[in-house]
């Protein structure tokens, strides 16, 4: 059966290339000082989230606009470990990072149960009703926040927001390895999955959910199962990023983190870990640019850019090259 | 009882006020070809459901091999060995035809089942069903007959020992319906299946169903062999409806009285 041999299937891709190359990359940068730690720590934070979101939105085909509610509850859970529990922020400045790493996961896997929990109902709806959904869960947790978080040491916080006292302070380089090892984490987590059974049940719940369920997926496990995966990595980035803010405010929460993973994975291609790390590329490239050359209305022209490239490319970069071959070799086979 | 293969114990499935399956009881052996006909509306196709789990009876119960599987979500009993094919077509279209029936080969009977291993059932069932060559396209570039085949190898990758068909043969026609009818028959045969079919092509289900039972308006009318089915007035008065269907009935008579 040569015939047989020479189909590479959908679930193996040679895509840990691209994403060793990535984090050789960063590291690269990081040395030789080309761009600053502070660039790099928001650089990785946007791959990373556009990769958490991938899980659901680009594998399962569950568009998540409350996702940034997972970044806003673990990057309180954070601030509120460290300033309350004297021992977590000794431990957050241990091991180059490693502690605050550490630390973060346990603020994320606050987030995958929240999402577990939540996701048991809520990933009954389908369509635009899971995305209307997920958009309440948002506003309802930062509702939640809003109200209880003031209440909680009046004299020390402003409104709901945390700023971490100069002793819960982590040197930005530790922060730095701290994002790389979440990153590369997430990224690697993206390839396994969907290299996998799971991947492969993910992908056909995408195609049509009640076929899947027919040939025996175990759909609503699974969904859920994506769904706290995706929350655990946006909350395990999101916690991070509020150590490098050195506190934690309502923005967390904001709607715009969701739009800008959304976007980001559109802009690559859904479901394809190579064009996660494409549109996070592209995206945060258009952003910083726009925002230096074009202060005041970067975020007109961005909006702009990305209505074209949808209209045009609504498959994304890796949608419009997966179609070519390249020496007999479809670019599918390689990209994905 | 217990020693059926397939029991089907007086279920029941309302939708609102419509009884959509009313009281039907039957029983299947292992290795049989049953034959579901019936008018449109009749409830086959909400039978079928009620056995796969996509509905839960309002009533009665479903035993296969002595299991009750009743009310057991599709998942579950697909791997517990009932796989069926869907009327309207489902394929996964962005994936290629392998995967297609790859996804089938994972998630089915096997446990612990490696890629390698379900790429090579699932090339054997497109062999199986003539799709072989078609293995590196994407589902959505096939046609109706091919995707009807599809969506058998899809199925017969999940290794299921007892297969549903709901109207594989629709939309096919007169050489392709006599091709897939010596399919199934290998098939059945190669695969040791038991198999349910619901059919509209008549002169095809008489042909190839060693039994039949027939549904109108959600109950049970009658059952027994093809020949027999044919020349019951309660079966003819139900189809008289439908003068299409009641003039195949006409000439499949005729047919069984040669």
């Amino acid at each position: 059966m040569a015939y047989e041999i020479r189909i590479i299937d959908y679930f193996k891709r040679p895509t840990l290339l691209f994403i060793i190359l990535t984090i050789v990359a960063i590291i690269v940068l990081k040395i030789t000082n080309v761009l600053t730690t502070d660039t790099l720590i928001i650089l990785m934070s946007f791959i990373g989230f556009a990769a958490s979101l991938n899980i659901i939105m680009g594998f399962a085909g569950y568009v998540d606009f409350g996702h940034a509610v997972f970044i806003g509850i673990s990057g309180y859970t954070y601030a509120l470990l460290v300033w309350y529990f004297q021992p977590l922020n000794t431990l957050q400045h241990s091991g180059w990072g490693l502690g605050a790493f550490a630390l973060a996961v346990i603020a994320g896997l606050v987030s995958a149960a929240v999402a577990a929990l939540v996701g048991i109902p809520v990933l009954k709806l389908r369509g635009a009703y899971f995305a209307i959904a997920t958009l309440g869960l948002d506003f309802a947790a930062l509702y939640i926040i809003k109200s209880t978080v003031p209440a909680l040491e009046p004299t020390q916080f402003y409104a709901a927001e945390i700023i971490l006292p100069a002793r819960a302070i982590v040197p930005k380089a530790y922060v730095f390895n701290a994002m790389l090892l979440a990153t590369a984490t997430v990224l690697i987590a993206n390839y396994i999955i969907r290299n996998s059974k799971f991947g492969a049940g993910l992908i056909a719940i995408k195609e049509d959910e009640d076929a899947a369920e027919d040939i025996g997926v175990p759909t609503t496990k699974y969904k859920i199962l994506a769904y706290a995966l995706g929350a655990f990595f946006a909350g395990l980035i999101g916690a991070l990023i509020s150590v490098n803010r050195g506190g934690v405010d309502e923005t967390s929460f904001s709607i715009a983190h969701s739009i800008d993973m959304i976007v980001m994975l559109i802009i690559g291609g859904l479901g394809s870990v190579f064009g996660t790390l494409l549109g996070a590329y592209i995206y945060y490239w258009l952003y910083d640019t726009l925002l230096v050359k074009f202060p005041g209305i970067n975020l007109i022209i961005l909006g702009v850019i990305v209505a074209v490239l949808v209209l045009f490319a609504p498959d994304g970069i890796v949608g419009i090259l997966r179609r070519y071959r390249i020496a007999g070799v479809r670019l599918r086979d390689v990209l994905e | 009882m217990s020693g059926k293969f397939l029991v089907i114990d007086s279920v029941t499935k309302r939708f609102g006020g419509l009884v959509a399956v009313d009281n039907v009881s039957f029983t299947v052996d292992q290795g049989e070809f049953l034959g579901l006909i019936g008018p449109n509306g009749a409830g086959k196709t909400t039978l079928f459901n009620c056995i796969t789990g996509y509905y839960k009876p309002d009533g009665g119960r479903i035993i296969f091999k002595g299991m009750d599987i009743t009310g057991k979500p599709p998942h579950v009993v697909t791997k517990i060995g009932i796989v069926k094919t869907h009327q309207i077509v489902k394929p996964f279209k962005e994936l290629t035809v392998l995967e297609n029936a790859m996804i089938g080969a994972l998630f089915g009977k096997r446990k612990g089942i490696t890629m390698g291993e379900a790429r090579r059932i699932a090339y054997r069932m497109l062999e199986l069903v003539g799709l072989h060559e078609k293995a590196d396209e994407y589902a959505m570039s096939l046609n109706v007959h091919q995707l009807k085949m599809l969506e058998l190898a899809r199925a017969l990758s999940a290794e299921p020992e007892l297969l549903l068909l709901d109207e594989v043969l629709a939309g096919l026609n007169p050489k392709e319906v006599d091709e897939a009818l010596k399919l199934l028959r290998n098939i059945k045969e190669e695969m040791n299946l038991t198999i349910i079919m619901v059919e509209h092509v008549m002169h095809a289900v008489m042909n190839i169903a060693e039994r039949i039972i027939v549904l109108h308006y959600g109950k049970k009318i009658a059952e027994g062999p093809p020949v027999e089915i044919a020349r019951d007035a309660k079966v003819i008065t139900a189809y008289l409806g439908d003068a299409e269907l009641a003039l195949k009935f006409v000439k499949t008579i005729k047919g069984g009285g040669e």
